[in-house]
């Protein structure tokens, strides 16, 4: 069993609540214990950051001193926070000034202090292709996905460094875990492109015609479904779907998951979701 | 051989509003580069008029804009010219004005240039040509009279003695060979092969940066140094050198470093013959570890015993490595140099050497004027995808061309290879100098770079595929070539450039007021736009292809650079906040991470577009719909803990939004979520008590507070009492 301290995000226990659902049982069948970071804070999305960078910094700096408490790399499932969280860390361990300034906020405010040294961060993904490895996963596979999947990775995490081993610019590892998992991974241009969720109440049109562009690109690829890494950007890609459609003007409808959601369907968990899931995919199709 | 008398310098300004003038320059300067020049393309844009007379020769290439205007980046120059009136006797000059005849004010820009460099002194070396908008004719017929008549005026000074001039005729060699006249008893080993191989096991980069200013030190010597990175050298390659440096450090407990560790192992697999190899090892490490200097001592044990002979006794050098690898440098270079092109060492000329090389002064390791070296790699096989665009038929697809080149060979150098040896019809922007034009960007598997200074290796392995194409947000004029009118038009409008306002009484030498700074702040002010091409960083967003009034990330850096220069004028500044601020500005930026993550030039814009953000954000009190974003996105994260999504909806958005969202459908699908995730319809009481807060997935009203809530608000209360 490895153990990491789980970063939910902002929204995993909030509107994306079935990535709480998934993201438990797939890590029990996986060998991975989820360590929970009692009194976790919000990551600050960079929307904190942009009007105050410090504030930001300083909300990372205590979750990361949290997690360090427990004594375990951090891991979560959304790619926006596994951004924010290692441009964090990167900040922490290039600046000794901005890791001072947070830690004296943090020893007056909580009594802790980050130290930022060998601690990581890890999106669920690279876990599973760097560290438990695909045959692993493979063998646990009991419910084949058979459906053509688009990736979507979105840009957050796509940098070096924040992406495990795999290729920021052009990364195959969804892909790679989508075959083995049983499932047809289809190539599209626009799987790291934003999708501008960190606007989607403060911008208009430009969020969803960014948004149309990549549902459009994954159908315009044969896709039958879309999993997206991202759960924030899973709002844009879902619940944003049918008006980002007629904004742009593009065919936009198609399902959108969770990555831990198609993941726990293959291990044979929520087996009615994962019905309901395919019932949409063939006959609804969106 | 070069015709040029003297100084082989000539300066090509370009003032240019669309890219056209910049062209031409750099068309020029390839010519004269043929002709035997050392050109330097300059933008007009920050030059100080009291360099002109720092160069002997100038040729002007300037379009007209407007009603008889000079483009935008020649306003500034032309005014400051006015005002400081330098003296260029001893210039000779000519200029090539491109116009629209069908104005009245016919390449006035270039006649005013012209007649201004005339009444300063210079010297009018051409007539100034004009020409009309099928300018190609006219500008070729100027520049095949004009670079002869400039190369026959005397440059003054040379940089390069003329004795060199006639040795160098290899130009494309990586360190440059100059052989003195006067090479006396040393002639007989003087000819023939005089490379010289200088390996690095480099960890961190410092063996790396010893191996390129050794192979500087050694050209005063006589040889031709090739600095080779280990990693991906063939081990069976070793034999064909006669004269082998390797400078390598220790990782870990005596290990090789990464780039070294492949070919450590080949060669004791393969045990080479190295017989006819003359060698030395400069090893840096670690005194306070055990395997100290290992790596190096690994390999001077292993040549030996392969049959090289050691041509100078390891040099062994501690965490303070200058001093040791220079008295070795010193040391080894006569000797190696006394290696003949057979392969014999002449030690009885090893004395004559010594004084042959310390005839130079110049060491070439000072580090005032370094020049790195080209470090060679080794040759790649790729497959080169390429976007071809033909406007004419209106048709686009990719060219798919299998190419072997060097992995030192930058992007632009595998266009050209194609261009001249596939298809003459490529069109793509170059740059006349590596590093000196902001428009030869390009899409490469993704990434948004300047061509004429990415290495192929950099980018791609043996055997893998190289996608090309235009970059994105600007409209593509054929195959690679992007318009850049977007990009002026948007700067012209926010004419973010210098608008003084006068301070402490500083003066021009025209006596006009000017602002002034101090060192730090000129550093800071530097700092916060240090991007190599702005016109890229605007295709690094992805919201900049799908807003057409966002005047994208490029502009606003600008805009943010001048509201934090300190000889702005208030005015200015203000002008600049609202630029920023309104439609078109800094938060039609849908997502900094799409700009963040393009390497240096992406992160360093979107640190400055944030910073831009928080001042806006305070100048303008959170107003509009992104300052009510961040104000009650950090307020509910500091009542809870965590981001309360409906009470951010209904903030931000406000009624009307809400409204909105319930008639275009997105309510419904939020609340009907359940049905597509198969999760349950309500999570809590919430649902029943506040609907639809808590109903599929719109998320609860109400937050509950995280663990120790009070060290949140505590942070909070700390650093920003505005929430």
């Amino acid at each position: 069993m490895v153990k990491y301290s789980y970063y939910p995000g902002n929204v995993a226990r909030q509107s994306s609540s079935e990535v709480e659902d998934t993201i438990q049982p797939l890590c029990r069948s996986l060998g991975i214990e989820l360590v929970e970071i009692v009194g976790y804070n919000s990551d600050g999305g960079n929307i904190i950051r942009q009007g105050n960078k410090d504030l930001q910094l300083a909300l990372n700096a205590r979750n990361i001193a949290l997690a360090e408490k427990n004594g375990h790399d951090i891991i979560t499932a959304c790619a926006s926070a596994q951004g924010i969280l290692h441009d964090s860390l990167e900040t922490f361990r290039n600046d000794p000034i901005a890791l001072a300034n947070a830690n004296t906020v943090l020893a007056k405010t909580t009594g802790m202090s980050a130290k930022a040294d060998e601690i990581t961060t890890n999106h669920l993904l690279h876990v599973l292709v760097d560290e438990i490895g695909l045959d692993k996963v493979e063998a646990a596979v009991l419910n084949p996905l058979d459906l053509d999947v688009a990736c979507y990775y979105g840009p957050h995490m796509q940098r070096e460094g924040a992406c495990g081993g795999d290729d920021a610019w052009n990364p195959t590892y969804m892909e790679k875990l989508i075959t083995a998992l049983g499932g047809r991974p289809v190539e599209y241009k626009t799987k790291t492109s934003s999708v501008g969720n960190p606007s989607l109440l403060s911008l208009g049109d430009s969020v969803m015609k960014m948004t149309a562009r990549v549902l459009n690109d994954a159908k315009k690829g044969g896709a039958q479904i879309l999993v997206s890494a991202c759960t924030q950007s899973h709002s844009n890609l879902d619940s944003y779907q049918g008006k980002a459609g007629r904004v742009a003007n593009k065919d936009t409808d198609i399902p959108v998951v969770n990555l831990t959601e198609i993941i726990a369907f293959a291990l044979g968990h929520f087996p009615d979701r994962f019905a309901q899931l395919k019932t949409r995919a063939l006959l609804i199709g969106s | 051989m070069s015709g040029v008398v003297g100084n082989p310098e000539l300066a090509i300004f370009f003032g240019s509003q669309t890219g056209n003038a910049e062209e031409l320059a750099g068309n020029t300067a390839k010519m004269a580069k043929k002709a035997g020049f050392v050109p330097k393309v300059i933008d007009m844009d920050g030059f100080s008029p009291a360099n002109f007379a720092d160069f002997k020769r100038i040729l002007i290439i300037t379009s007209t804009w407007g009603e008889g205007d000079m483009p935008d980046n020649a306003e500034d120059l032309w005014i400051a010219t006015n005002e400081a009136n330098p003296n260029l006797a001893g210039v000779s000059f000519s200029v090539c004005a491109i116009g629209d005849t069908s104005y009245d004010e016919f390449c006035k820009a270039g006649i005013d240039w012209d007649e201004k460099f005339s009444s300063l002194g210079a010297t009018r070396a051409h007539p100034i040509q004009l020409c009309d908008v099928e300018y190609e004719p006219e500008w070729s017929k100027w520049a095949n009279a004009v670079i002869p008549v400039m190369a026959s005026i005397d440059g003054g000074e040379s940089i390069v003695s003329e004795q060199e001039v006639v040795e160098s005729t290899a130009d494309t060699a990586p360190t440059k060979v100059e052989v003195s006249a006067d090479a006396g008893e040393l002639g007989v080993i003087m000819s023939g092969d005089r490379s010289l191989a200088i390996f690095f096991g480099s960890q961190t980069g410092n063996a790396a940066g010893l191996a390129e200013k050794t192979a500087k030190m050694a050209a005063a010597y006589g040889l031709d140094a090739t600095v080779l990175d280990m990693d991906g050298y063939d081990e069976s390659q070793f034999s064909s050198h006669k004269r082998i440096l390797i400078i390598t450090s220790t990782w870990g407990e005596g290990e090789m470093p990464d780039n070294a560790d492949a070919l450590w192992n080949a060669t004791c697999s393969a045990n080479p013959a190295l017989a006819g190899v003359h060698f030395s090892v400069c090893a840096i490490g670690d005194s306070s570890y055990d395997e100290f200097c290992k790596a190096g001592v690994d390999w001077d044990e292993k040549f030996a015993a392969l049959g090289a002979t050691r041509i100078h006794e390891i040099k062994l050098c501690d965490v303070d490595f200058d001093s040791p690898w220079k008295e070795w440098s010193d040391s080894v270079l006569p000797k190696i140099a006394c290696v003949d092109s057979n392969g014999v060492f002449q030690e009885e000329l090893v004395e004559a050497m010594i004084a042959y090389g310390s005839g130079d002064e110049d060491d070439g390791a000072s580090t005032g004027d370094f020049t790195p070296g080209q470090i060679e790699q080794a040759e790649l096989s790729i497959t080169m995808r390429i976007f071809r665009y033909n406007p004419l038929m209106a048709q686009s697809g990719y060219d798919t061309v299998a190419v072997a080149l060097p992995g030192h060979a930058s992007i632009e150098d595998a266009l050209v290879a194609v261009k001249r040896e596939v298809d003459g019809s490529l069109t793509f922007r170059s740059g006349a100098v590596a590093g000196q034009n902001p428009l030869t960007g390009v899409k490469a598997n993704g990434r948004i770079l300047p061509a004429d200074t990415t290495r192929i290796c950099d980018l791609v392995s043996d055997g893998d595929t190289l996608t090309i194409e235009p970059v994105p947000g600007y409209d593509v004029v054929k195959d690679l070539m992007v318009s850049y009118d977007r990009y002026d038009s948007e700067r012209a409008n926010s004419k973010p450039w210098m608008e003084a306002d006068p301070r402490q009484g500083e003066r021009l030498i025209s006596g006009a007021a000017m602002g002034v700074m101090t060192p730090a702040e000129a550093t800071h002010l530097h700092t916060l736009a240090d991007v190599g091409s702005l016109q890229l960083v605007n295709s690094m967003s992805d919201t900049y292809d799908v807003d057409d009034e966002y005047s994208g990330p490029g502009i606003a850096l600008q805009r943010w650079v001048r509201s934090q220069d300190p000889r702005s004028g208030e005015d200015h500044v203000k002008q600049m906040f609202e630029l920023m601020q309104r439609k078109g500005g800094v938060w039609d930026e849908a997502d900094i991470s799409s700009i963040q993550r393009h390497g240096i030039d992406g992160s360093q814009a979107a640190d400055s577009l944030y910073a831009a953000r928080a001042r806006l954000l305070a100048e303008y009190k959170f107003t509009g719909r992104s300052g009510r974003l961040v104000k009650h996105y950090s307020r509910s994260v500091k009542m809870s803990g965590n981001v309360n999504e409906t009470t951010l909806y209904r903030s931000v958005l406000g009624p009307l939004g809400l409204g909105s969202n319930i008639m275009n459908g997105v309510s419904l699908r939020m609340m009907l979520g359940f049905t597509r995730n198969g999760g349950p319809m309500m999570r809590g009481f919430q649902g029943m008590l506040v609907p639809p807060a808590g109903i599929g997935k719109i998320p609860n009203m109400f937050n509950s507070k995280v663990n120790n809530h009070h060290e949140v608000v505590a942070i909070f209360n700390e650093l920003d009492s505005r929430f």
